[in-house]
Parts: structure tokens; sequence; C-alpha cells
């Protein structure tokens, strides 16, 4: 555990040492995301959410991401989730770029199907499932391609491969993997006027 | 676009998936435990078979892939289901909930739900390994055994005590041969020296259950031949893992269970003289984990009449004799369903 606490703060120094140096940032800080969210890669859902660069440099940047999403892995589950975070980045020569994501949000889960239980007299009673509060951390790599600053499209194609836990589930933190795939869309920058 | 075209191609795999749309599926709830069921095969029978898997804290959630349940759901509605804290069960039930009593509660529930979902002319108990205690445990009441047509037990372990017993002695008896053979004489002196010190499994901590099912993994258990039933299903593959409702939960449930929930000395033996109903005893002729003995016991203890009761002990089959001879344990379990429906 100690390692891998150790090698994800260093990715995150490593981002910050790579240097930000140029702080003319031609479009605005926002951008928007939407994409694809497959929880075990194949059970289906999708997020939407914001970034927001709070450094930036030739190499690397950092934002925060708040998105809000919905998956459902049929006949086990669905979830909702709010979560934010940080998002190491960092860029090559060319148009690709990885990325390091930590976070942590609200989850509301239920059971992907009818329940049934017993009253107290012992009769059995059948009702749909009800959403219960979740904590959730995440964790997950991810790669990209940026069409660049110049570009007339500021899209982001980007890919994640990734772990969120669920917690409380039995009583433990239950890991699940999960694929992002998506865009991000840096938004232009207002001018003053 | 071709990423997109390939996420949308994935999704309408992942829903077609039979595990998504053969049979029923719902829950059970109880004590904050969420627990899946899956109602499948002849419904239409009225004879309804619940299937209680092992462990504690393995699960039912792929056995129907096996050539065995697949024939039995031809002809009756199978009903798997993955008890508290085992297999893909949800929730979030406090660990003092681990009891036999919870376990047997849960296991009545359900049988109380079959019963107002489906009004079945009959249901049958069917146990493997742990659920074949649970089982036994759960028929010692004489109110839930009048809800029950009859009991397959295979490879139980209603005396925990005695199958502890037997299946060390076994596991000893190999161990000494194989360090008087030269034969990996650190890993199975470490087996001589560890029962030497861990005589009385009632005593046995976690660590020490988990040490002992090391050395019974590697004691040559039996494992059937692939061979002879090559269409039979080999476990669980990554179709079952992505295209399914099963979780990771699978993969840790049994780790916050087991620790929590010794088995070790329980024995039923003494209650089991109250359990009349017709009983199949079906046991491997090699099966180390719980050996033949405890058919033997069983046989002894139970108070079913001598011709409700039949112990078929399995040649050429170790601790899944639904996995290794398929084809005897589809004809016995077929033989005492038709008789006692």
């Amino acid at each position: 555990m100690k390692r891998i606490c150790s090698l994800i703060l260093f990715l995150l120094l490593f981002c910050f040492a790579s240097g930000w140096a140029d702080e003319n940032i031609p479009e605005s800080r926002l951008s928007l995301t939407a994409s694809y969210f497959g929880e075990m890669v194949l059970h289906p859902g999708f997020k939407a959410g914001i970034e927001y660069r709070i450094m930036e440099g030739k190499k690397a940047s950092l934002s925060v991401p708040l998105a809000a999403g919905w998956y459902r892995h049929i006949r086990n589950h669905q979830m909702l989730s709010v979560e934010s975070g940080l998002v190491g980045r960092l860029s090559s020569k060319g148009p690709f770029f990885s990325d390091l994501l930590l976070g942590a949000g609200y989850g509301l889960k239920k059971p992907d199907g009818s329940i049934y239980f017993e009253d107290e007299e012992g009769s059995i009673l059948t009702e749909s499932a009800s959403w219960t509060s979740r904590f959730l951390v995440t964790a997950a790599l991810g790669a990209g391609f940026d069409f660049g600053k110049n570009a007339r499209v500021k899209l982001s194609p980007f890919l994640r491969l990734g772990f969120f836990g669920e917690y409380p589930y039995n009583t433990y933190m239950l890991l699940h993997p999960f694929l992002e795939s998506g865009i991000r869309v840096r938004l232009p920058k207002a001018h003053k006027r | 676009m071709k990423l997109g075209t390939a996420v949308i191609l994935l999704i309408l795999l992942s829903s077609c998936s039979f595990y998504f749309t053969d049979g029923d599926y719902f829950f059970i709830s109880r004590e904050d435990a969420v627990l899946p069921v899956w109602v499948k095969g002849n419904t239409e029978s009225g004879v309804f078979i619940i299937f209680n898997h092992g462990g504690p804290g393995e699960t039912a959630s792929y056995v129907t892939n096996f050539k065995a349940m697949q024939a039995l759901e031809e002809d009756y509605a199978l009903v798997y289901w993955d008890q508290r804290c085992s297999g893909i069960s949800q929730g979030n039930p406090s660990t003092d909930s681990f009891t036999l009593e919870d376990f047997i509660a849960d296991l009545d529930l359900l049988v109380d739900t079959i019963e107002y979902q489906y009004s079945p002319n009959s249901i049958f108990l069917y146990g493997v390994s742990w659920g074949g205690t649970l089982g036994t445990a759960y028929l010692t009441d004489s109110i839930r055994q009048q809800k029950i047509s009859g009991f397959i037990e295979e490879g139980g372990g209603h005396n925990m005590v005695l199958l502890m017993e037997l299946s060390s002695g076994i596991i000893q008896d190999h161990a000494e041969a194989m360090v008087a053979e030269g034969n990996e004489t650190d890993f199975w002196q470490d087996a001589v020296d560890f029962f030497a010190a861990h005589p009385d499994s009632t005593e046995w901590t976690a660590e020490d259950y988990y040490e002992y099912a090391s050395y019974l993994r590697n004691a040559d258990p039996y494992t059937y031949e692939t061979d002879e039933y090559p269409d039979e299903y080999a476990g669980p593959g990554g179709s079952d893992i992505f295209l399914s409702p099963i979780s990771f939960a699978l993969f840790f449930n049994p780790g916050k269970l087991v620790p929590n929930f010794n088995i070790l000395s329980l024995n039923l033996n003494p209650d089991m003289g109250f359990i009349t109903l017709p009983v199949l005893l079906l046991w491997g002729e090699y099966d180390i984990n719980s050996p033949a003995g405890l058919a033997d016991n069983a046989e002894s203890f139970l108070g079913t009449p001598p011709a409700d009761l039949r112990k078929v002990i399995i040649p050429n089959a170790g601790h899944n004799t639904f996995i290794d001879q398929p084809d005897t344990f589809i004809s016995e379990v077929e033989t005492f369903i038709e008789a006692n429906k």
C-alpha cells in the first residue's frame, strides 16, 4: 500500500516538476467532459462534468474535475455518483497526453431488481429497491489525444482505466474496475469588452 | 467514430448475455444483507430445487453452466442464491450477523419467497459442502422441515469436528508419504508440523484454517477428467465475470466472512434425529475435503426412515460429484425427486 501511495505521489510531483512556465493560456481554464463509463468495462453508463485547470505548464497541468454519472450493472446494481478530485496530466511532444486521476465522491446505489423481505408478522412483501448512500474513491490512469491549442476543434478524446472503491459494502470497501472513454472540450476564453 | 461504434457494440454484446435475460432474478433482504436469487429452468414443473452453495463464502452465480445443472433445469426450476457476505451478495450487514441462525433465517426467507412467488408443488433443498451443513441445520426445525419435500446433501459438513478429523488425517498421511519419498519435503514437513502443533481443529483460527486449506489443495484432491466430458464447463472465465451480474465481491466477500464465521466446532449430530423427510446423501469416493465417512455419520444420525434414505458413494468422484460424475449425479437426483415430489 505504501508503495502504491509513493508511486501516486511521485507521479503527481513529476507533473509539477515538469514545469509550469507558460501562463499564457489561449483558451479558458474550463473544459467540459462527457464520457461512456463502463463499470467492469462493459456495464454501461455515462459521466458528464467539468474540469478546471488550476495550474498549467508546457508539458504538465493539474486540474480539478467535477463529474456526475450513472451506470447500470444489470441484475446487480445501479449507481448514481458525483465526484471531484485532481487530474495530473502530462503532455508529450506530439499530440498525446497521459493523466492520473485521484478522486472522491458520493454515490447513491440500489440493487438492480425487486427486493423481497418479511414484515414483523412474517408476511412476504416486495418493493422496488431503494437508493442508499455510498462513499466513493477513485484512482485511474488515462491517455488521450489533444488536437492542439490552435486547432479549430478543441476536442480531446481520452480513455481511462482504473478502480473505484465503494464503501460500505459488507463492512469493507469493494473495488470496481472501470473503463471511461470520452471527450474533453476546452471552452474558449471569454473576451473582455 | 470507430471508438463510438466499438462502445455501442460492447454494450449490445453485454445486454445479450444469457446472464441478463434467462429466468427470474430478484433479491431477498434481511438484517441489512441483500442476497441475489436467480430462478432458472422449468418453473412450469412445479418442482423447485434450492441450491445452497459451499464455502462459507462461495457462490451459486455461475453454477448454471455445469452440465448437471443444465440437465436438471430442463425438468425442474433451479433456485441459485448467494448467502450473506458470500459470492456477489450485497448490502452492509454487521459481522455480528454472520451466525448460523442468520444463515438459516435467510434460507427460510428464501423458501417463503419462493412459496409466495411461485406456489410450487414441492421444494427440495440441495446443499453442497457447507451448503449441505446449512441445509441440515435448516431442517432440524420441524416447522421449517414441513416446507421441504426432500433434502440432497452432497459432501456436506454436518459434523465439522469429524470432518476436520477425517480430512486432516488423510492430508497428514499424504504429507508423511511425501516427506518419506523426498518429494517437496519442505512444504510437506511444514504440513506434518502444522497438524502436530494443531491437533484440535475446534481451536483453530482463520489463519490456521487457511493453512490447512493450502495443504488440502496440494494433497492431490480428485479432479474430474475433462477428456471424459469435453463440453463440460471448466469454471468461470472472462464472459462469466465481465458479462454477468458478477462483481469483484466474488473475490472479497469470503475474505470478510470466513474470519468472522468460524464453523469448525459445529456438530449437528445431536439434532439430526429430528430430520425425518426423504434424504439423498451423495458423496465422492475420493473426497478428501469431506470424506465419505461423513455420509456414514449422516446415515447413523438422521431420523429419516430407511426406506426414504439413500446413500450413494459415487466412484471416481471428489468433493463435487455434480462436476466429477454428472451422469451418475443426474440419474440419482432425478430418481430421488421423481419419487418424492
